[in-house]
């Protein structure tokens, strides 16, 4: 890799908001296939 | 089979093997040959990630485990995002800026020789077993499709990937995985959509989910905390996060496919792709396994799936085996017609025939339960085989038996494909560290590229031999995947203990992560042997263990340092 200190440092802040994606899409998958299962096993 | 599956099946066969051979021309030298130069784009390892992860167990167990039990084992997947985060901020980015070849050897910069030699053994242990029961899963399906012995196809699957992985190494394992997950795709979709298909008229795909949902089968979460129950959400939520962090983080076959990647970004996205893909994914494997329990609520099932087992029992012709096998049709009977009666009542949607068709229902499905109860009872107790499950042949079955011709090829080479493709990355995977961690390290640090990737060629096949070996032992073995997951889970917390004790803890010493490991082991050993907690906080007890017992010794280390590097 080549990339200069400044785009990697770009690159590096936008991690923080991709993990932040991941834990509330994860969170909003769980609670969407327990809505799922309770729907379907009334 | 028809002669159209078996072309499709062969087809697959030859076509991976020959572009995973023809990668050998861009693995002459050592990091060629065991990371592709540093050079594959993220998408290609995210699938190999993905593909290495989805084994053949995957596909015909969980099905079967829906089949039997539900969709709860999604349960065991809720850590895994979680857990790629934690990984995209620690292991990926010390790894690869450390230019290890393996995990341990990033132990040895950290600590000393003797912790590394001591991870790397462990890992050559638990893997080279794991992947014997890896091979084991498909040579009980073709035992059953073909007919062949189960010693044949268990050499027949392992060798012929041992073939491609010697020769292409790395490159080869991540490209083939890339086919093979493409493959696995297009069959998991072909065959949710014959199942639907398949479902009787007048019942449409939300009658099947509530029939399946009446009768326990869709259950995704289960917040009770109990630790005796192996899927809950918890279980998954802080189990699954151990078990998760310990095999993408410390599990040598798949920190060998981030460091592959041409950056870190790039190994960390290749990592998250899973976090985004792996739920969804698993919960369409385990609703295929949900809707063949539907499908066999119209159409009689076997009474025992796996076909031999069966046959003996009928050879025998006893008094015992002939009632209970018309006390099985009559109750699948009764339950066909209270299923059919429940759709139609839920079609009136009058609230008290409603409740009294479920019901009905229900009981009618107990007593179903409760027959194929006695039957594999029978089966242990007249064949002699106590460790007998019927939940590993219930997807193969059903697929040979009820998908159309060419369809049946499909699936077969799907999971085949997902049979080698985690094989494959095992296999490199051990060899990697027996060259790197061990033999290079300890008996012959100098010497030619070649010699190497020579070494790594013969290490291959001692493994490819070893698991095969391994896997004629473990097909008689319980539910096969719980049997990896176990198996994982006795060593994998300790591991990641020391891997803590590496990143997070700068006061650790090598002597404190030496013994924290043995500790740690000992500790779920103890744990296994005389309590019944469930397997996956097994992943808990053993990190907790490493991590504290290391600490404390570290401590009292005279002149201890902090982090090196």
């Amino acid at each position: 890799m080549t990339d200069s200190p400044l785009e990697n440092e770009q690159e590096e802040a936008r991690w923080p908001r991709v993990y932040l994606a991941v834990v509330i899409y994860t969170v909003a998958l769980i609670g969407a296939l327990w809505l799922f299962s309770a729907v379907f096993s009334r | 089979m028809s002669w159209v599956d078996w072309a499709v099946v062969a087809a697959y066969l030859v076509y991976i093997v020959w572009d995973g051979v023809r990668l050998s021309k861009h693995s002459g030298k050592v990091e060629g040959y065991f990371l592709a130069d540093r050079s594959l784009p993220w998408w290609a390892v995210g699938l190999s990630v993905m593909a290495t992860q989805l084994s053949a167990i995957t596909l015909v167990g969980t099905t079967g485990q829906a089949f039997a039990d539900g969709m709860r084992f999604i349960q065991f997947y809720y850590g895994l995002p979680f857990a790629m985060v934690i990984l995209c901020m620690t292991a990926v980015p010390f790894f690869y800026r450390a230019k290890v070849f393996t995990a341990y050897e990033y132990l040895e910069r950290r600590f000393d020789a003797r912790t590394r030699t001591l991870t790397s053994f462990f890992f050559l242990l638990s893997r080279g077993l794991g992947v014997g029961v890896i091979i084991a899963a498909p040579s009980v399906i073709l035992s059953i499709v073909l007919g062949w012995s189960e010693a044949a196809t268990v050499f027949a699957m392992g060798l012929t990937t041992t073939i491609y992985t010697m020769a292409g190494g790395v490159q080869a394992v991540t490209w083939t995985d890339v086919k093979q997950m493409v493959i696995i795709f297009i069959g998991l979709g072909v065959c949710l959509f014959v199942i639907l298909s398949k479902l009787p008229e007048g019942v449409a795909f939300t009658d099947a989910l509530h029939l399946a949902g009446a009768a326990g089968r869709l259950t995704t979460v289960d917040a009770r905390f109990d630790l005796r129950e192996s899927y809950t959400l918890w279980s998954g939520l802080i189990g699954g996060l151990f078990l998760m962090l310990s095999y993408f983080g410390c599990d040598q076959s798949q920190v060998q496919r981030y460091l592959t990647a041409r950056s870190v970004n790039e190994g960390r996205t290749s990592l998250l792709m899973s976090a985004f893909i792996k739920i969804p994914m698993q919960f369409f494997i385990l609703l295929i396994g949900v809707l063949v329990f539907v499908f066999y609520l119209f159409e009689r099932p076997p009474l025992i799936f796996n076909r031999v087992e069966a046959e003996r029992i009928e050879r025998r012709e006893s008094l015992d085996a002939r009632r209970l096998s018309v006390e099985f049709e009559t109750a699948h009977a009764a339950r066909e017609r209270a299923a059919i009666e429940y759709v139609r009542a839920m079609r009136d949607a009058s609230g008290g025939t409603v409740d009294q068709a479920r019901r009905d229902y229900l009981e009618a499905e107990r007593a179903f339960e409760e027959a194929r109860r006695k039957g594999l009872e029978t089966v242990r107790s007249e064949n002699s085989n106590r460790n007998f499950t019927d939940v590993n042949y219930v997807f193969p079955t059903f697929v040979v038996q009820h998908m159309p011709i060419g369809v049946v090829g499909l699936i077969i080479a799907a999971i085949f494909a997902a049979a080698m493709s985690s094989i494959s990355a095992e296999l490199n995977a051990l060899a990697t560290a027996s060259v790197i961690d061990i033999y290079r390290r300890h008996f012959k640090p100098e010497a030619p590229d070649r010699h190497y990737v020579l070494a790594g060629r013969v290490a291959t096949a001692f493994w490819g031999v070893f698991a095969c070996i391994v896997a004629l032992y473990s097909t008689s073995l319980g539910s096969l995947i719980e049997v990896v997951n176990r198996f994982g889970s006795f060593f994998y917390g300790s591991l990641l203990g020391v891997f803590v004790l590496a990143f997070a803890v700068p006061r650790a010493t090598a002597r404190g992560a030496f013994w924290g490991l043995l500790f740690g082991i000992a500790s779920v050993w103890i744990a296994s042997r005389y309590t019944e907690i469930a397997f996956l906080w097994f992943n808990v007890i053993g990190c907790v263990v490493v991590v504290v017992v290391g600490t404390l010794l570290s401590l009292t280390d005279r002149g201890a340092k902090g982090l090196a590097s």
